[in-house]
């Protein structure tokens, strides 16, 4: 009788270790993280001016045609629209998501929702010529795809500040604005210089939810760092963040020279309180900080059209100490 | 309850962000109203319906089987095998790329129905309620600790793809899956209505059903649970997790109709559990409010003081 009530116990309990350990093994083999070239040419193609091809890797993720420039367009992927406003053709916007993440916005762009609230309805009501979005946000528009024409972009993969500003071509062919946007990139790429390492220690490294995260080699802001002419202190090749031990974030904050630190808050007020688990582990009684407010300079928008700014900003306050556009140096007593 | 749900599938049809002339959309084929009316109202009303109906009645029979009347997809954990499943197709890499045929939703049926007997296996034969109730959990930790994991060692594409089908909404799915859902559930109803039978003699308990059927039972509540896990995988596929529907609708019921007979809780939890879709729907995409919400805030806020209150009431009763 023993034997056989404990049976059924036994056996769920060698699947689930089973279930456990095979899926550890499968997330442990995911090392092979592509890596992206410098320039975005090769995530898409443009043939005769009039179809647009999109590319995830070698993966066709999109292709559309059109002659003449879209009148009426359609932004899911909010940070797309820094390309249409450097183009001056913010015009042919006619609904966004997640509005509410720029400022400056005309009022004609309506809103279509936030996250994955995506609304159908007010989407059909503007009867777009064009929708472009992620690939992850298809899904939500899939009952969408045989009435309009849909252009998929995953920009956010590019973690090549040269490269992301290069999308900058496409949506010139799109919007036949060849000539400009050829100037806007040239002018970028003319003046994002990488400056010569000046061993200076930056580090970019958040806690949140106890957790320590550290921006992987091939990150944005790391090649930024390292582009700026400081010396990076990453652990992986990652284009993401690693998760670290609070030892090694410890060792890692007594070593550096500069912490970067994205605020999401309105202004420095409080900065002591956001900053408490970096202060707690940083043996010194002052803390250099590269401060740069999320919300007054609107980064994340404005950093993909202008990397060189970012960074000769950066490269002059390592360096020489002068507060830029988007950072500001910051030092705090501990 | 037919005239709630029909009150409730019309004013999912006429109402919504834009205002829309039904006699415009019938009329005119070509209009905008038209368009608004059989590319997102029709599709979400028909959605609405179906995952009300699959949630209800997998919770319906889970509860029966398990006899437990907090038992359901979510509580269970088969949610969460679900949502593994689909973890584990977005962040492995390439594997969405090799199984595009199968697509994601085999994984999550996969993830359902492996969590189903993994709960089956651990519980034993005893099924003894609080029991079954703590590793329901203990299982839901483990898939988030595993997803967690996956996290962590994924690149930013998974990390997106899986949080976006997270957050689940009825805009997913396209008329391809609706079809696919539709035959499935009239394929589930119809087997929980072939069923009916023995699952109302096996709630008279295990001895009485030897005696008024033949055939192992374990043989039978195995298949049944096939049949379900399979149908909370599709439904988990299409929109994401769906929390609570599975276990308050089979519940509200037995305590209203004071009826536990399975043919009526069938009809009835199907119409109910359209009827509950229908409604957090209309008010999680701002039909009546300007603004919209996420649908399984709303579910979770009109089912969290539901199991609250028969938690309590079964305290009550026991310590009566």
């Amino acid at each position: 009788m023993q034997k056989t009530s404990t049976f059924p116990y036994i056996c769920g309990m060698k699947l689930l270790c089973l279930l456990f350990l095979s899926i550890v093994i499968l997330s442990c083999l995911n090392n092979n993280e592509s890596v992206h070239v410098s320039e975005a040419s090769d995530k898409y193609e443009i043939v005769q001016d009039s179809i647009f091809r999109t590319f995830n890797g070698n993966k066709e993720i999109s292709s559309i045609v059109f002659s003449s420039v879209p009148q009426k367009v359609i932004v899911l992927a909010t940070p797309l629209y820094s390309y249409i406003k450097a183009l001056n053709v913010e015009r042919n916007v006619v609904g966004m998501l997640s509005l509410e993440r720029l400022s400056g916005i005309p009022a004609s762009i309506k809103s279509l929702g936030k996250n994955n609230e995506i609304d159908l309805e007010k989407i059909i009501e503007l009867s777009p010529d064009l929708i472009i979005c992620n690939s992850f946000q298809l899904k939500s528009i899939s009952r969408l795809k045989t009435k309009y024409q849909i252009l998929v972009i995953d920009e956010y993969l590019e973690n090549n500040p040269l490269g992301k500003a290069s999308w900058i071509s496409f949506f010139g062919a799109i919007f036949h604005k060849k000539t400009e946007s050829n100037n806007i990139y040239s002018k970028i790429k003319k003046n994002y210089t990488s400056f010569p390492s000046e061993h200076i220690n930056v580090i970019q490294l958040n806690n949140y939810g106890g957790k320590w995260y550290l921006p992987g080699c091939k990150s944005y802001i790391s090649r930024v760092i390292k582009d700026a002419g400081g010396e990076v202190d990453c652990d992986s090749e990652k284009p993401g963040s690693d998760v670290i031990s609070e030892e090694s974030a410890m060792v890692k904050l007594n070593k550096l020279d500069y912490l970067l630190f994205f605020d999401y808050a309105e202004d420095t007020s409080g900065l002591k309180i956001r900053l408490k688990p970096v202060l707690d582990l940083v043996k010194s009684n002052k803390l250099k900080v590269l401060y740069c407010n999320t919300i007054k300079t609107d980064f994340f928008n404005e950093s993909i059209l202008n990397p060189d700014v970012v960074l000769n900003g950066l490269n002059s306050l390592i360096t020489q100490g002068v507060d830029g556009e988007f950072f500001k140096l910051i030092i705090l007593e501990n | 309850m037919c005239f709630l749900l029909v009150i409730l599938t019309i004013s999912e049809l006429l109402f919504g962000s834009v205002d829309v002339s039904i006699l415009e959309a019938i009329i005119n084929p070509v209009s905008i109203d038209f368009d608004i009316i059989v590319t997102s109202r029709l599709p979400r009303t028909i959605l609405s319906i179906l995952i009300g109906i699959s949630c209800a009645l997998s919770g319906l029979g889970i509860q029966t089987i398990f006899k437990n009347p907090l038992a359901g997809p979510t509580t269970l954990g088969i949610n969460s095998g679900a949502s593994l499943g689909m973890a584990l197709f977005f962040f492995i890499p390439n594997l969405s790329n090799e199984f595009t045929v199968l697509g994601s939703g085999s994984f999550a049926i996969i993830g359902a129905i492996v969590f189903l007997f993994l709960l089956i296996f651990t519980a034993g034969k005893s099924f003894n309620l609080s029991l079954i109730l703590i590793i329901g959990l203990l299982l839901s930790y483990a898939s988030y600790a595993i997803i967690e994991v996956l996290i962590q060692t994924s690149g930013d594409e998974g990390i997106r793809n899986y949080v976006f089908w997270g957050m689940g909404s009825l805009n997913s799915g396209g008329w391809n899956e609706i079809i696919f859902l539709i035959l499935y559930c009239v394929f589930g109803v119809v087997f929980m209505v072939k069923k009916s039978d023995w699952l109302n003699a096996y709630l008279l308990g295990e001895q009485e059903l030897k005696l008024l059927r033949n055939g192992s039972i374990k043989r039978e509540k195995n298949i049944i649970l096939i049949v379900l896990g399979v149908w909370v995988g599709i439904v988990t596929s299409i929109v994401g997790p769906i929390a609570f529907v599975g276990v308050i609708i089979p519940n509200i019921l037995k305590l209203y109709l004071k009826n536990s007979a399975m043919k009526t809780l069938i009809t009835s939890s199907s119409l109910l559990g359209a009827s509950l879709l229908l409604l957090a729907d209309l008010l999680s995409r701002g039909a009546f409010f300007n603004f919209v919400l996420p649908l399984n805030s709303v579910l979770s806020i009109l089912g969290v003081p539901i199991i609250i209150y028969l938690l309590l009431k079964k305290m009550y009763v026991v310590n009566r």
